[in-house]
């Protein structure tokens, strides 16, 4: 049996998972195991809950994968799937499905990986975080509440009893200074 | 004013707008406005692509939770156990499950700016032109079309005879998740039923579209109704396999 090496590269990997290695989907759980659990135990709070949609991503991402390398790197693609599954079990067992259907699009539509993307989760955590510190607490807020809570602009105008034109310009003007401060590494 | 020769920087408005898109919180006039102005600047797609990348990365800042080590012995047993919920014998969750994961998967193989081009598409499209068009035919009509158990609520716009160009506006209706479309219907006399076209709504519920449906019906055969079916998007447009009807209209 072929071994896949741990110093394989993702789309390495992703191929290997392919020929019918499934010992590298092990490899790719090592790399994004962490990332997936903890953006699924975000949204969904519990620890069973969050284990069993970890589970899931990793057994469709083997028996279903239509991941294209050259369209996001697999961190991001990994990541956004969870945040879009986490969403849609939240939307099945809540009344809030209108607000959290709206947030279901961050789907990546791009055709460039990104530099940012390449570099390692350690890296890219830490230039997300640095660059998310130099928004205003307000734009930070909604930003948040928007992204990990899974609440729509107008269910945040509602809590926090401000006009929707406002949430909407902090969760713009937050966006752009994301960017503005992530620089080439987005471009 | 402009100097083509170089490339232009945006404007803090154009920002904005690009930054709402990705965030999908624009109006439909703010799109149509974001579409005019990266018509004459492709920095502002670029712009766009850069606030997507930047919006993807989220997940990545948070703090990171370890595993419990029970789920890698899960994961990497050969015949994984099946998460809660999927049954083998449950062939439609599975494919439904499977076709939600293609879907995404999907968008992942779509142009760079498919959905700036769509959305573009449908903002240049829906011009006054086309409206009055139809509106200037002499038996042009407005069906009122309802939510079957929703306040969803809307118009289309057509010559009787002339199925190929017909103008849908609808509100109330929620987005769906990027697995699932919005499929509009025409049901015939005789009960056929030809497919028009497929849309989603925007971030307040509506839709504003011009769909030129590649069937019409038949010389002498009257269509008699209208429906919208939420679907799954990676399945093909098919009468037979379309989902939940949502909004119907009487012709």
């Amino acid at each position: 049996m072929a071994r896949v090496s741990t110093d394989a590269s993702d789309i390495e990997l992703v191929q290997s998972l392919r020929a019918g290695h499934q010992e590298a989907l092990t490899v790719i759980y090592d790399r994004y195991g962490g990332l997936v659990y903890t953006v699924a135990l975000k949204f969904l709070k519990q620890p069973a809950e969050a284990e069993d949609l970890t589970q899931e991503i990793f057994f469709n991402f083997w028996k279903q994968d239509k991941f294209d390398p050259s369209r996001a790197a697999l961190s991001t693609y990994l990541g956004l799937i969870t945040r879009s599954r986490a969403l849609n079990r939240l939307a099945s067992h809540s009344s809030r499905q209108r607000s959290l259907q709206r947030l279901r699009r961050s789907l990546p539509d791009r055709t460039t990986v990104t530099p940012l993307e390449k570099a390692s989760l350690a890296d890219q955590k830490t230039a997300i975080q640095q660059a998310l510190s130099h928004l205003s607490s307000q734009q930070r807020q909604i930003l948040e509440m928007n992204f990990y809570q899974g609440i729509s602009h107008s269910e945040i105008a509602r809590q926090l009893n401000i006009p929707l034109g406002t949430v909407k310009t902090r969760a713009r003007r937050g966006l752009m200074e994301l960017r503005q401060h992530l620089g080439d590494a987005v471009e | 004013m402009k100097n083509t020769n170089m490339p232009q920087s945006l404007s803090d408005e154009e920002k904005l707008l690009a930054a709402g898109y990705v965030m999908g919180d624009l109006t439909p006039e703010e799109v149509e406005h974001l579409a005019q102005l990266a018509e004459t600047n492709p920095q502002l797609i670029a712009e766009i692509h850069s606030l997507q990348a930047s919006f993807d990365l989220l997940p990545q800042a948070l703090p990171t939770v370890a595993p419990p080590p029970q789920l890698r012995e899960k994961i990497a047993s050969p015949q994984p156990t099946l998460p809660d919920g999927i049954q083998p014998q449950s062939r439609g969750l599975i494919f439904k499950l499977f076709a939600g994961l293609a879907a995404i998967a999907a968008l992942l193989l779509v142009i760079d700016n498919l959905r700036l081009r769509s959305q573009l598409r449908v903002a240049q499209q829906i011009n006054e032109d086309y409206v009055a068009a139809i509106l200037q035919q002499p038996n042009s009509r407005l069906i009122t079309l309802t939510g079957s158990s929703t306040e969803a609520a809307g118009t289309l716009l057509f010559t009787p005879g002339r199925w190929q160009e017909v103008i849908v506006s609808l509100g109330n209706l929620p987005p769906l998740p990027p697995d699932e479309i919005y499929r509009m219907w025409l049901v015939l006399e005789n009960g056929e039923i030809i497919y028009c076209g497929e849309f989603n709504t925007d971030s307040d519920g509506s839709v504003f579209v011009r769909f030129t449906p590649l069937e019409t019906p038949p010389q002498g055969v009257k269509a008699t109704q209208l429906s919208v079916t939420i679907d799954v998007k990676a399945m093909p447009p098919d009468p037979a396999t379309a989902g939940e009807q949502v909004m119907e209209g009487v012709i």
